[in-house]
């Protein structure tokens, strides 16, 4: 296999669900790419399309939602039509995902041990490794973890482990069965901020030792300031701005980004910004131009008509806004 | 201090479980709310902030010790509250979707404190109903809507102007905002610090999220395993924030920014899971995940001190410097 | 405001119609309901609904001047049919009017009062008329009684309401802890508001599917005990004591038995496709 510098890249996605005869265009032209042994953020609010995007690059859409356009490349091949078995392969072995909320990551009434001895079974079909070698692999991962006692962990069931040591388990499982991509969306968010601030070191720490690429899928701006180095800002289905993370942070252009970054209450105090007027368009019949333009306080005609493209503004920062253009 | 709206004295509030242990949800904790004021209580999942609002606003009676409101005691044996008291004293819960009825209208689920506490003709109930809407900034219209047809922001407004019917001196925010994006917590939360502009209310504010508490708060309260750890105006608080707790609380924050990153206390790894409340740690609860813990912490709960104007700190590294001074109390 | 209304009838329409039967069994119910209302009236021999007797016309097959037949005593069956109908919709109709109530009361009381004595007390009552197999109850209550068309009502307003109690109060129970209820008792609410205001409108989708789906068994339930001799007494016609004065001359003279017969299945039938699509726009489970 050729040595590429993306892991994965996600060209130009368009998807569309039908719900009761009513098409709404959930993702629109969504593109950004993880380069291989570093983290993504895809920052976004509710109903942005965060999660329609995940799914979409594990090919697991409902049976609803429809590709419009696009294409998703792992390793430079289309995970949108990959044959039957090189898309299990992919699944099995290419990209795993954690969840919000552990616990309904992990089948209650099978041990861990079990769980393991499945997900690993077909991960390393091709190596014919015996039980007692794919256990050592999996007490590995739980190590890696810093579970301390992996072989408590594996005898035991999920509901006897607490939820950040679920949440350690399900990364396990994607680092024993030799992942190459964590999906992770909104890992921690259900646990306390302790615990999350456990969960993610944990995840950056991998990450910076190269075990793994993450696409870290989130609402809050400060879980991905602290894990990731690339981030996409996502809004109503576009991506609307992106680069790198504190450059972005410390000098957002898109007005969506700007007005989250002072809606967000922060250490340092000052009060919070009046919020976002609005609510996000009505994804079966979106604004025709910038889908942010309903709420945006800059809007234009222009913002209204048409849709604006891609600006570079230096250092892989870029913005799509018409806004953007005048001046620096 | 004469306007102290609520104060709490020593509340203990424990769940027996069916296998014959107890759960001390609230161990001993003592507080004031001061009228005009929003106190912040936070902490993570297990440390009692939740049983402490809803023993105040009566969902429970407490175990032990007082809860006195205007000076009467509300939590003391077979008191049972006025209606007065009820409507003085209002709760605004977490979760959108479970506030309001979703089979009512906005229009019937807000009559409902009006038809108990103030009842009047149809026509004055619909003016009524339409200028508390009007206060939390929504548009009068929304009466007739379903909750299903507004979102989730607009949802917790509703239930902030039903609390508003019964004219308040006390509101109970049960993480208001905990469920909603940023953009629309920022709408609520402003309407919040207006209304208690206008309308001198007292904020028991319940929450896990400090960054928020900075904002809002006039003082803040940490909580850990139904124990107060510190209690302090929040400048001071974040300024100067002593509880190993509550530095490790403030150092797990992630943060979006560099100002913020750079106030944090020096990093500090959090470690550890937050033990059951069924059987606390001995001594002081935190021990098992300080990184100060020393002998005496093991054994013997630490009092509450005050170190500053108005700073108090349950920790045993604080205690000798303050001999004498502080509240004795147990905290 | 008006638009929106609008547009939930014609959500509800959608959702409805989405199976497609249920339209028929809308289709079957408004015509029972017609049938029934206009009786005296379409009926070609509405005085055949007593105790006639017309020797020349006895026992004749379906033709065209009658055309369900006539049984021995020469009484047009297909008159004879159609007013009792209206026993059988009166029927069904002053049942669920008594159960429902009691039975909704009974249970959301019992789950808004889960783990108390008045929850244990209320559904032990309710699982006792449960355990006991529905028709053999009513068949006690009915013989204990004089046997006549409105203690067979009775009968079965005994038997039917327990179903409710323990609907309501499976709903009662789960929606107790929810936040709005918990904020109507901190403010001070009555008990009845709690019951009716809030508790009504969130039990009213499950109820409605379900009396919806108990019509048809409801009036299936009276013709059994009529059929035994429980219920309407004749010369007054009732489903069941039509098909039992047939089944003795079947095979030969079938019009007798079939013809009611068959009408009591369809308007089970009936009640059942109209009460999948009721149960379809409020998204309750089938029964």
């Amino acid at each position: 296999m050729e040595e590429r510098a993306n892991i994965l890249e996600v060209k130009d996605l368009s998807v569309s669900y039908t719900v009761a005869n009513v098409k709404t265009h959930v993702l629109e032209k969504v593109s950004f790419s993880v380069e291989k042994g570093k983290s993504v953020g895809i920052v976004g609010e509710s109903g942005c399309g965060k999660t329609t995007t995940m799914r979409t690059i594990l090919n697991v859409l409902p049976s609803n939602g429809t590709i419009e356009s696009g294409e998703i490349l792992y390793n430079g091949e289309n995970v949108l039509e990959m044959p039957k078995n090189k898309l299990q392969e992919y699944r099995q072995r290419g990209a795993g995902m954690i969840f919000q909320d552990p616990s309904s990551a992990l089948n209650p009434v099978i041990s861990i041990r079990n769980q393991f001895l499945e997900a690993l079974k077909y991960a390393h079909k091709d190596k014919k490794l015996t039980k007692a070698q794919l256990l050592e692999k999996a007490a590995d991962a739980l190590t890696a973890v810093s579970l301390a006692d992996p072989d408590r962990i594996l005898n035991s069931y999920p509901f006897q482990l607490s939820g950040g040591m679920r949440q350690r388990v399900c990364i396990a499982m994607t680092l024993a069965a030799e992942r190459n991509i964590l999906l992770a969306d909104e890992p921690g968010t259900a646990l306390d901020v302790t615990i999350q601030d456990q969960i993610l070191r944990l995840i950056k720490e991998l990450v910076d030792k190269g075990e793994l690429s993450v696409i870290m899928v989130t609402h809050s701006l400060g879980v991905i300031r602290q894990v990731t180095t690339k981030v996409n800002i996502m809004y109503a289905g576009t991506i609307v701005e992106g680069g790198d993370t504190g450059e972005v942070f410390e000098n957002p252009l898109h007005p969506y980004t700007q007005a989250l970054m002072d809606c967000l209450p922060k250490l340092t105090g000052n009060g919070i910004a009046k919020g976002i007027p609005g609510r996000i368009p009505d994804y079966s019949n979106p604004p025709k131009g910038c889908r942010f333009a309903p709420r945006c306080p800059y809007a234009t005609e222009r913002c209204a008509n048409e849709t604006p493209q891609r600006l570079e503004k230096g250092n892989g920062h870029w913005v799509a806004c018409f806004k953007a253009e005048e001046g620096k | 201090m004469d306007n102290v709206i609520l104060e709490i004295k020593d509340l203990k509030k424990y769940f027996p479980l069916a296998n014959g242990k107890t759960v001390k949800a609230v161990d001993g904790v003592s507080m004031k709310l001061f009228k005009g004021e929003t106190l912040g209580l936070v902490g993570e999942s297990g440390c009692g902030k939740s049983t402490i609002a809803y023993t105040v606003v009566g969902m429970y009676g407490a175990t032990d010790g007082e809860v006195l409101y205007k000076g009467t005691n509300l939590a003391a044996k077979g008191y049972k509250r006025t209606l007065e008291q009820k409507g003085e004293i209002q709760i605004v819960f977490q979760d959108p979707g479970s506030s309001l009825n979703s089979r009512r209208t906005i229009e019937k689920s807000m009559e409902v404190p009006l038809d108990i506490h103030d009842k009047m003709p149809k026509e004055k109930k619909q003016e009524r109903i339409e200028s508390l809407l009007e206060m939390v900034g929504l548009p009068k219209e929304y009466k007739n809507k379903m909750p299903r047809n507004i979102g989730g922001g607009e949802r917790q407004l509703v239930s902030v102007a039903r609390a508003l019917a019964t004219n308040p001196e006390l509101i109970i925010l049960d993480e208001p905002t905990s469920a909603l994006d940023v953009s629309v917590q920022a709408k609520v939360i402003n309407t919040l610090i207006d209304l208690q502009k206008q309308l001198e209310i007292s904020y028991l504010f319940i929450t896990h999220d400090l960054s928020l508490m900075r904002n809002v708060a006039t003082r803040v309260a940490i909580l850990y395993l139904g124990r107060l750890c510190e209690l302090a105006p929040t400048a001071e608080f974040f300024r100067a924030p002593l509880h190993p707790y509550t530095q490790m609380l403030l150092s797990s924050i992630p943060v979006a920014t560099e100002e913020e990153e750079a106030i944090k206390p020096e990093q500090i790894i959090s470690q550890g899971e937050i033990p059951s409340p069924v059987n606390a740690p001995k001594g002081c609860t935190f021990h098992t995940r300080c990184k100060d813990c020393m002998e005496i912490c093991k054994t013997k709960p630490p009092v509450m001190v005050e170190v500053g104007p108005e700073h108090f700190v349950c920790c045993h590294k604080y205690a000798e410097k303050s001999e004498g001074q502080g509240r004795p109390e147990e905290c | 405001m008006r638009a929106e209304q609008k547009e939930t009838m014609i959500k509800n329409w959608y959702k409805f119609s989405a199976g497609g039967v249920s339209v028929l069994g809308l289709a079957i119910v408004l015509l029972i309901i017609l049938l029934a209302v206009f009786a005296p009236v379409i009926a070609p021999y509405p005085e055949d609904a007593g105790a006639v007797v017309k020797f020349s016309e006895s026992s004749l097959a379906p033709s065209m001047q009658h055309l369900m037949g006539t049984d021995t005593m020469g009484r047009d069956v297909f008159s004879r049919l159609l007013i009792s109908l209206r026993s059988s919709l009166l029927m069904g109709i002053l049942v669920l009017a008594i159960a429902v109530p009691v039975g909704f009361v009974v249970g959301v009381l019992a789950g808004y009062f889960k783990d108390t004595w008045i929850e244990t007390v209320l559904m032990r009552i309710v699982d006792i008329f449960l355990s006991v197999p529905a028709l053999v109850l009513a068949l006690a209550i009915a013989a204990i009684l004089e046997p006549n068309l409105k203690n067979s009502m009775i009968a079965i307003t005994i038997m039917w309401w327990p179903w409710y109690a323990r609907l309501s109060f499976g709903v009662a129970s789960s929606l107790r802890t929810e936040n709005y209820i918990v904020y109507a008792e901190l403010t001070g609410a009555k008990l009845s508001h709690i019951v009716f205001k809030e508790f009504l409108p969130n039990t009213f989708d499950q109820i409605l599917t379900k009396m919806t789906l108990d019509m048809g068994y409801v009036i299936c339930m009276g013709a059994t005990l009529s059929f035994v001799g429980l219920g309407e007494q004749p010369p007054t016609p009732a489903l069941g004591n039509m098909i039992n004065d047939g089944v003795k001359f079947l095979p030969d003279m079938w019009w007798l038995a079939i013809f009611p017969a068959v009408t009591i299945i369809i308007i089970v039938l009936g009640f059942n496709l109209l009460g999948d699509g009721v149960g379809n726009i409020f998204n309750v489970e089938g029964k």
